[in-house]
């Protein structure tokens, strides 16, 4: 039920997946629908919402018709760009829709109150939502969230118990490891070293084997950054995809990323003799956080002292600039993160694949693109064969180092030990307090 | 001249001011690299197209200025690219009022605060009571205001739990932020103070003022204040923007829902609108202290004329 009392029924789900698609909504998540039926058309021939594979047979009942069998479909429905809004309340406040907290209607645990609107809204509390179906096992009456941009006065506000749950960063983590309120969850951010293809020496698979092999992911994570984020063994993060008996795709997929500075050497030698170069400056750009600039600055001192004639330059920009840099192609290579998209390995993989939007690099290679295309073509109704296919396509693409995944992000935060229940969800909303209590 | 007739003169200087800096802000605006959309890779090639156009960022840059000086007139600041529905003026209206509330006290704490430890310098200059504030002030103006801001914070904030940690739900919340953006104020206004008045009670009138039997602090109280704030009042002016603008990372670490976070975010994501309203505000706000400034001049010292030196 919506907070105002009317039932939420699959038209609320029909009227809003059509409103996401809509051309002249330009969304920036449409691109989730691509997997059902005439959305692509929709979104970028400007065709009629109406079109779009998506009915209700009846109050309760929505079907769905996707383009190819799509097995984390379900999963994919439980992120923001498919939630429904109300229909009988969007057509009447128009524009002004979501604008505030009294220009929204709410269908979960909590419903939001006192937010004045985005950019000037700053502080707002969620109140347990009564019309929820089952408010009756939310034990949280009131979640009060505080925008606080200064780390260390999130930290004194934490410290003097007048908060309950605090993201915090860096240095901080540090002094907070050993105590009992410390948590980091794994996310599904992968930061990772990408390439310009196209550039003649990077250009070649035996250089960016070598780049990898002198990273020494675990002496980053646990002596540089020290703030729980994990080496990364492959590219996709744990916690998207499991098979049959329950194995994470990242732990079947093992240690696809040693350290060899030995190997490393050998291989850049051979480029250099094949190649014909003594001495190569690399531009690396990044964006300007505190943890990618101490990534960046670590990948130049590791490169530098251990591949002969190997120099870098880090450049660490505000993320608009930083893109609009990956996207102009003027890097030599760039240092980012990518979240999943959705709970599955595809998404991570997909970024790679031959003209694929954000292979800013432009690497390219027509057996990773087969297999990423039948995991999602003709082998997409068997999920055992499916698997084994992106674990395949996983290993060509760092066999051929088309990317360097380095670690897996933490979100680290610090959490009265009293507050239980939360729950991290790698992604999507990052925590979930419908089942939260204090106890 | 009469005062009417040198307002309106200065409001034209004004409105010519304020024109020339639009226009010049709206050029460096379109000169900036990146681009507005916060979240450009997701975006296709369709869907960019289709935000340009809709935010007029398609048509010819002198068209967009045309556009832009028209909204000013009829008030309209426009749109943010960033929150893509909200008008700019309603995110300003929303944000402003701290940001000038804690500016205001600042000044109206610090200064007072500077005038005084500056006449007590100069009052007692070369005793210990001089050195004492002078050291004070010197450490006041190199200590950046964040470095206060954050000690306050944790020495009265969390460790004696005076005051609060941070938010602004109250007039008590006001205090820190307030009391760590004036002591730059009152750094600078004490030193002048100092300076100005050791030379006034130096002087003839003051001699004779001694003379007629009025004690040091007679003397400091009757002639020498007046004649020290003279070169204060012109520092207010730029005292003032340094605090609207400076008060950033101080409303960051008391969590303060002021403009100065806005505005820097504001120029990271390319938000034209937000950045050439915040500007405009604050160089309309500078130009009225100014203005203000100028007529406090002659209230102070009745010997500077209106509009100039020179008497016809």
């Amino acid at each position: 039920m919506w907070s105002d009392g009317e039932p939420v029924t699959a038209h609320d789900y029909v009227f809003s997946w059509r409103r996401v698609v809509a051309a002249d909504n330009a969304a920036e998540n449409q691109r989730f629908f691509g997997f059902i039926a005439g959305a692509d058309e929709i979104i970028e021939q400007g065709g009629d919402p109406a079109a779009l594979g998506v009915e209700a047979l009846d109050d309760f009942t929505l079907q769905v018709t996707l383009t190819a069998p799509v097995p984390f479909f379900t999963a994919l429905t439980a992120n923001a760009p498919f939630f429904p809004v109300p229909e009988h309340f969007v057509t009447e406040v128009g524009d002004q829709f979501a604008m505030g907290s009294d220009n929204a209607l709410f269908n979960g645990p909590f419903r939001l109150e006192g937010w004045d609107g985005p950019g000037v809204g700053g502080d707002f509390v969620y109140v347990r939502n009564e019309a929820f179906h089952d408010a009756a096992n939310v034990a949280l009456e009131r979640i009060e969230v505080r925008v606080i941009r200064e780390a260390t006065t999130a930290v004194n506000l934490f410290r003097a118990g007048e908060l309950d749950q605090i993201g915090i960063s860096g240095q901080q983590v540090q002094q907070w490891l050993n105590d009992d309120a410390f948590v980091a969850d794994t996310t599904a951010i992968v930061s990772f070293l990408g390439y310009d293809h196209s550039h003649p020496v990077l250009g070649d698979a035996r250089v960016r084997q070598a780049i990898s092999l002198v990273i020494d992911r675990g002496a980053l994570t646990e002596s540089v950054l020290a703030e729980g984020s994990v080496a990364a063994g492959s590219l996709v993060p744990p916690g998207l995809l499991v098979d049959a008996d329950g194995t994470d795709f990242q732990e079947a997929a093992g240690n696809l990323l040693p350290t060899d500075v030995v190997r490393a050497q050998e291989l850049w030698a051979q480029a250099q003799a094949d190649l014909g170069f003594d001495s190569l400056t690399i531009d690396l750009q990044t964006f300007d956080s505190d943890r990618s600039v101490t990534v960046a600055e670590y990948l130049q001192h590791v490169i530098e002292t251990t591949l002969e004639g190997a120099s870098v330059t880090v450049t660490a920009s505000p993320v608009g600039v930083f893109l609009e840099r990956t996207a102009n192609g003027e890097f030599d290579m760039y240092l980012a993160n990518w979240a999943a998209p959705f709970p599955d390995a595809s998404g991570h993989l997909a970024l790679f694949t031959t003209g694929a939007g954000p292979n800013w690099g432009g690497y390219s290679n027509p057996e990773f693109d087969a297999a990423v295309a039948a995991a999602g073509g003709e082998l997409a109704a068997d999920p055992e064969a499916r698997f084994a296919e992106l674990l395949r396509a996983q290993e060509i693409l760092l066999a051929d180092q088309g990317v360097t995944p380095i670690f897996y992000q933490s979100a680290p935060i610090l959490r009265d030990p009293s507050f239980r229940g939360v729950e991290f969800r790698s992604s999507g909303p990052q925590f979930f307090f419908g089942n939260a209590y204090f106890g | 001249m009469s005062i009417g007739t040198y307002a309106l003169r200065r409001l034209g200087v004004m409105v010519v001011t304020l024109w020339i800096i639009v226009t010049v802000t709206f050029l460096l605006l379109h000169l900036l690299p990146g681009s507005p959309f916060v979240d450009q890779k997701n975006l296709t090639d369709e869907q960019i197209a289709l935000l340009y156009e809709r935010l007029g960022l398609g048509e010819p840059l002198w068209r967009q200025y045309l556009d832009y000086v028209g909204g000013l007139l009829r008030g309209d600041l426009g749109i943010s690219f960033q929150f893509r529905n909200q008008p700019v003026a309603t995110l300003l209206a929303g944000r402003i009022g701290p940001s000038v509330q804690l500016g205001l006290q600042a000044l109206l704490v610090g200064i007072p605060a500077g005038i005084a430890l500056g006449s007590v310098a100069a009052v007692k200059r070369r005793t210990w009571l001089d050195s004492t504030t002078t050291i004070t002030a010197v450490i006041g103006r190199s200590v950046p205001s964040f470095v206060v801001a954050a000690l306050l914070q944790y020495v009265v904030g969390v460790q004696l739990g005076w005051l609060p940690i941070a938010g602004w739900r109250g007039f008590a919340y006001t205090i820190l932020p307030t009391l760590a953006l004036a002591v730059a104020p009152m750094a600078d206004a004490a030193r002048f103070v100092r300076t100005e008045m050791v030379e006034v009670l130096a002087s003839d009138h003051a001699e004779l003022a001694r003379a007629k039997g009025f004690g040091p602090w007679g003397v400091a109280r009757r002639h020498g204040v007046r004649n020290s704030v003279i070169p204060l009042v012109t520092l207010v002016g730029p005292m003032a923007v340094s605090l609207l603008t400076g008060s950033l990372v101080v409303e960051n670490i008391f969590a303060v829902p002021g403009i100065g976070e806005q505005f820097v975010r504001s120029i990271f994501v390319n938000d034209y609108p937000t950045i050439m309203a915040v500007t405009i505000l604050f160089s309309a706000l500078l130009l009225v202290v100014i203005f203000v400034v100028d007529l406090l001049y002659t209230l102070i010292d009745p010997r500077i004329r209106l509009g100039g030196s020179v008497e016809r």
